[in-house]
């Protein structure tokens, strides 16, 4: 049974994944979220299959969390196979989105979130997934990190944030890769989520679906690339 | 002439263009950086040509010091031809297991968000040339494609983040040429002494490319040499 760390498991594609890993059967998650006291979808799956999942409190962008949460899982187990990092924001404030109404503190909010703290769970995590079987690192990123397909300004923020967490991972994996680690980013499709709006194309079970298959057959040549959710490979 | 705004222009390459560019023509040159005061070769050019070189104060993070140095910029005149964020950080400690959140935030914030600001802040300085271009020193280091080792987290994250608003702003200041210029491995604080590039054969290939650039070329990645780069 492969472990496998979630990180954003509230709602949305986080959630969505860890129905779709325990309808597989095949993994025992640990599903994090900001406040498991409010995650009411979470800790009820939890209750139901406490055999394959455990909830463990995380916020991605406080340190103490993110080490209190390291320490947790850590008395339970010796090794996690698959990490994803997949909680980020995608704020709707013209402060974040709008050329002419950006300001640096709202654009340094979003990169905190969904460039910086990836790095900072995968810091913590490396560790643990150093000893799993056929180790892999995913990050859930999108498509509009593409700087090859960006051909507008809008969401330039969550644009860039995403650019840098692809570099990020693009490193991991030439740094890690070399001992058998599996490092790719992803996205997720535009899936009907809180962020992703209710008129989205993908449904969360679909691009869990896709993304589950993609992790489970990821193959050493993988390593270092930026798939769709449904296997496609995407330009940098 | 040419009148040009360049940021961190009291030392490397920032400085280096700024010599290079007063080498190359007609240039009233807008000569920006953190502490004007302490900058002894800067003040020195500025002495040497006093119609050429006015230093300006400009912390880039700090949005009122934007505001202040384009007010400044406008006492002399109403345009600007060519911005060009030089300004940039690479400090130590960006390994995995070093590195920090405030580091990295930092990073960003230097190296990707500010020079967005300044952008935006000089765009109506711009509008009134008739070819407006901004420039946004960038690396090889930017390249998801090129980047085959580890390390440098922040660094490569911010300038290949900074490579993305090229192309925002590319899409969205249609009659502004803007691009991501590398300007090599340069011997100066940042690059140390092994790098291969002198800073003034790097100066020399950056003026060439913002000279010979044309609307059709916004959006692009290009390095000092002229050749282009994949993202």
């Amino acid at each position: 049974m492969q472990h496998v760390l979630i990180t954003g498991c509230s709602r949305g594609i986080g959630l969505a994944m860890v129905r779709e890993w325990l309808g597989r059967g095949s993994a025992y998650i640990y599903a994090t979220c900001r406040d498991p006291q409010t995650a009411h979808e979470l800790t009820a799956l939890a209750a139901q299959h406490p055999d394959s999942l455990t909830v463990i409190a995380l916020d991605v962008v406080d340190q103490d969390s993110i080490a209190a949460a390291q320490k947790a899982v850590s008395a339970l187990t010796a090794h996690l196979d698959i990490v994803v990092n997949n909680a980020g924001i995608y704020p709707k404030d013209d402060q974040s989105q709008r050329f002419g109404s950006l300001t640096p503190e709202r654009m340094l909010d979003v990169f905190t979130t969904n460039s910086v703290a990836p790095l900072m769970v995968t810091q913590a995590f490396m560790p643990l997934l150093q000893h799993g079987t056929h180790p892999r690192l995913v990050m859930i990123s999108s498509q509009v990190g593409s700087i090859t397909n960006t051909r507008v300004s809008y969401a330039v923020a969550y644009r860039m944030s995403k650019t840098a967490l692809n570099m990020a991972t693009k490193i991991l994996a030439n740094e890690y890769g070399e001992s058998g680690m599996i490092v790719v980013t992803t996205h997720p499709g535009h899936v009907a989520t809180d962020m992703g709006g209710a008129g989205a194309p993908v449904s969360p079970q679909e691009s869990a679906a896709g993304l589950v298959t993609l992790i489970e057959r990821l193959k050493p040549e993988d390593n270092g690339h930026f798939y769709n959710y449904d296997g496609q490979e995407l330009p940098w | 002439m040419q009148q040009i705004l360049i940021t961190g222009s009291n030392r490397g390459i920032g400085y280096a263009v700024t010599r290079e560019l007063l080498e190359a023509g007609d240039v009233q040159i807008f000569a920006a950086c953190r502490q004007p005061q302490h900058a002894p070769a800067l003040q020195e050019l500025a002495r040497r040509f006093p119609a050429q070189v006015f230093p300006i104060e400009l912390e880039v993070t700090d949005q009122q010091s934007i505001a202040a140095a384009v007010q400044e910029i406008q006492h002399h005149t109403d345009t600007l031809d060519v911005v060009i964020n030089n300004a940039g950080i690479d400090p130590d400690g960006q390994s995995l297991q070093s590195i920090t959140p405030a580091l990295m935030l930092h990073v960003l914030e230097v190296n990707a968000v500010a020079p967005l600001m300044v952008a935006r802040a000089c765009l109506p300085l711009l509008k009134h040339s008739d070819l407006p271009r901004i420039i946004m020193i960038s690396s090889e280091m930017a390249s998801l494609e090129l980047r085959t080792y580890g390390g440098s987290y922040g660094y490569c994250a911010s300038k290949a983040a900074l490579n993305m608003t090229v192309r925002g702003l590319a899409a969205d200041q249609r009659d502004i040429v803007t691009v991501a210029l590398d300007p090599g491995w340069v011997r100066t604080d940042m690059g140390g002494a092994s790098a291969t590039l002198a800073p003034e054969q790097s100066a020399r290939g950056i003026v060439r490319v913002i000279s010979g650039l044309s609307r059709s070329d916004s959006g692009r990645y290009l390095a000092w040499d002229g050749t282009e780069h994949p993202w």
